[in-house]
């Protein structure tokens, strides 16, 4: 470019030049001369810029390509890592919560007890077991039985003597019902008994 | 070229007129990463715009451009941007009618002068006075044009600047949607290549732009002598450059694009399907939960691009109706002094007034390839997505 520039210059100087001379001489036969050298002048000043470009070493000024150093690749990938894990925490969050309310209403099915809580544990790590379920433990309490409160409650009569026993039947039937929800939830999720675990809440 | 600039326009046009997709996730979705995403270098870079773009659009503010974009609450208005963009070229062309009052008042004087030549003692005299005219009037002309030349060189440089702040921005989302073939296959190429096109318009092809109209000019000085010849030579070596340049980068951004896309589509698809297959009973929740997550971040994604086009187009828009309005101001003089004046400083007027519409040109031309760099880069996450 900047030899270029001096082409150029040179050539309004020598037109600029001509036109003077042009002005400032008398005759009209002498201004052929004139257009004549100053013709002359325009093809050297070319050739000489062409015999310039031809004798550089080729060590031509090349524009500084990058004035201001962006971001490297490496930065990149490890923005791009971090962003990546934020998503695959967002999409864990939304897979457990929706795996929750699953397991919710497939212990809600159960008409012995009822679901307060449910928790799940997931494998979060990288590789082929990545999402899988580990642990499901569930909170249950015995079944309200709010609507039949207006009713008129059967009369009991109970037996002084025999209530300790009830009492244990009652337990053992509570772990019955336990168990049988644990086996039904792990036998759905195809996960061992023992990463079932329901805790009982007595109210 | 000019079939160029009308094409740009309208792709222009219907991108302003196109709505973002509303998001169909909930709003927590949408959010996702517009807080987390370090958006300050695009930021800092929009802050540095000059006045008259802050002018234009007061609240510029990129993040809430992405964030507003996201959620669709832009509400674009094609009948107001096109009025508003008739009333800036207006006042562009009423700031500059001062420069046409003194070209052609320089204009009729030299005709006056021309008619009183034989008047004079000796013609000489006359031609000396008149020549000194012409010569006033083409410093007056040049030297407008060089800060017409000036006002694209800014507009390329600013267009780099973002370009540079916002490509990383836009790899870094296009990786963390696991497009990290393309990120990798993109990220030396298209900033490399952005980088020299800003630099070869900045540096070869405006100079060489404004070595045409200064010989253009000269050529005009005298009846006899002409350089009429390296003026064209100089035209047509500026417009080669361009026309390589654009298609060269256009080629590596069409290469590259399909070829980075299918691997990591790919490898996305191989993902879900173990995910799919691997998990019992609840694989297929997983799944469906990582690809809402991944539609967000899509939808992230393109608003961010589409931000960076809007943004893009506000850095090139004024500039370009700027030198448009002072190339038209060129032309009015031209054809208003011909009548009057002699046919030479019509024509110099006029070719400077066609020099300008080349730099005109110029600068549309690298906004357009800008443009489509943003878009194949957002459109190759969108092809990544679809090939899973």
């Amino acid at each position: 470019m900047e030899i270029l520039s001096r082409l150029v210059e040179s050539l309004v100087v020598i037109v600029m030049l001509a036109v003077f001379l042009e002005l400032l001489l008398p005759t009209s036969t002498m201004q052929n001369y004139v257009k004549m050298v100053m013709g002359l002048l325009v093809v050297i000043a070319v050739l000489q810029v062409l015999f310039d470009f031809f004798h550089a070493d080729f060590n031509l000024y090349v524009p500084e390509i990058s004035a201001e150093p962006s971001i490297t690749l490496e930065q990149i990938q490890v923005n791009a890592k971090e962003l990546s894990e934020e998503y695959k925490d967002k999409a864990v969050e939304d897979y457990r919560q929706g795996v929750k309310k699953q397991v919710m209403a497939l212990a809600s099915l159960n008409q012995e007890v009822e679901v307060l809580d449910a928790g799940v544990e997931l494998d979060t790590s990288e590789g082929k077991n990545f999402g899988q379920l580990q642990f499901i433990q569930l909170t249950v309490a015995e079944k309200s039985r709010g609507n039949d409160s207006n009713k008129v409650k059967p009369v009991e009569i109970k037996v002084q003597t025999g209530e300790r026993s009830t009492a244990h039947e009652q337990d053992i039937e509570r772990q019955q019902t336990v168990n049988k929800l644990a086996k039904t939830v792990a036998d759905f999720y195809n996960l061992p008994d023992d990463k079932v675990k329901v805790i009982y809440s007595g109210k | 070229m000019n079939k160029k600039v009308c094409f740009f326009f309208v792709l222009m046009l219907s991108l302003l007129l196109t709505q973002p997709a509303q998001a169909e996730q909930g709003d927590n979705l949408v959010d996702l990463g517009i807080s987390e995403l370090d958006m300050n270098a695009v930021e800092n870079v929009v802050q540095k715009l000059d006045d008259e773009i802050k002018q234009a659009v007061p609240e510029l503010d990129f993040r809430i451009l992405v964030s507003k974009l996201a959620r669709g609450e832009i509400d674009w208005n094609a009948a107001e941007i096109f009025n508003w963009l008739i009333k800036v070229i207006f006042n562009e062309v009423l700031a500059n009618l001062s420069l046409l009052g003194k070209l052609v008042v320089l204009a009729i004087i030299t005709a006056v002068l021309q008619n009183l030549m034989t008047a004079f003692e000796k013609a000489t005299v006359g031609k000396i006075a008149y020549f000194i005219c012409y010569l006033v009037l083409v410093t007056m002309a040049v030297g407008t044009f060089t800060l017409t030349i000036n006002i694209g060189r800014e507009a390329v440089d600013n267009m780099v600047s973002f370009m540079q702040a916002l490509l990383p921005l836009l790899l870094t989302l296009l990786a963390a949607m696991g497009g990290i073939a393309s990120s990798a296959l993109f990220h030396p190429i298209i900033l490399g290549s952005i980088t020299v096109i800003g630099t070869v318009i900045k540096n070869v092809v405006l100079p060489l732009i404004f070595f045409s109209a200064v010989l253009g000019v000269v050529n005009g000085v005298s009846a006899k002598f002409k350089v009429s010849r390296m003026a064209d030579l100089f035209k047509t070596l500026s417009m080669t450059v361009l026309g390589l340049c654009s298609t060269v980068f256009l080629g590596i951004l069409a290469a590259h694009g399909a070829a980075g896309a299918v691997t990591d589509g790919v490898a996305l698809r191989t993902a879900k399907y173990t995910t799919d297959a691997f998990v019992p009973v609840v694989g297929r929740t997983l799944s469906d939960a990582l690809e809402a997550v991944m539609g967000s971040a899509l939808l992230m994604k393109n608003a961010v691009g589409i931000a960076g086009v809007v943004i893009i187009i506000l850095i090139t828009v004024l500039p370009l109706i700027k030198i448009l309005a002072i190339a038209f101001i060129y032309r009015l003089a031209g054809a208003l002094v011909q009548p009057i004046g002699d046919s030479e400083m019509a024509d110099c007027l006029t070719q400077l007034g066609s020099s300008l519409l080349t730099v005109f040109g110029a600068v549309a031309t690298v906004g357009l390839l800008f443009f489509f760099a943003i878009t194949v880069v957002v459109g190759m996450g969108d092809l990544t997505v679809m090939l899973r």
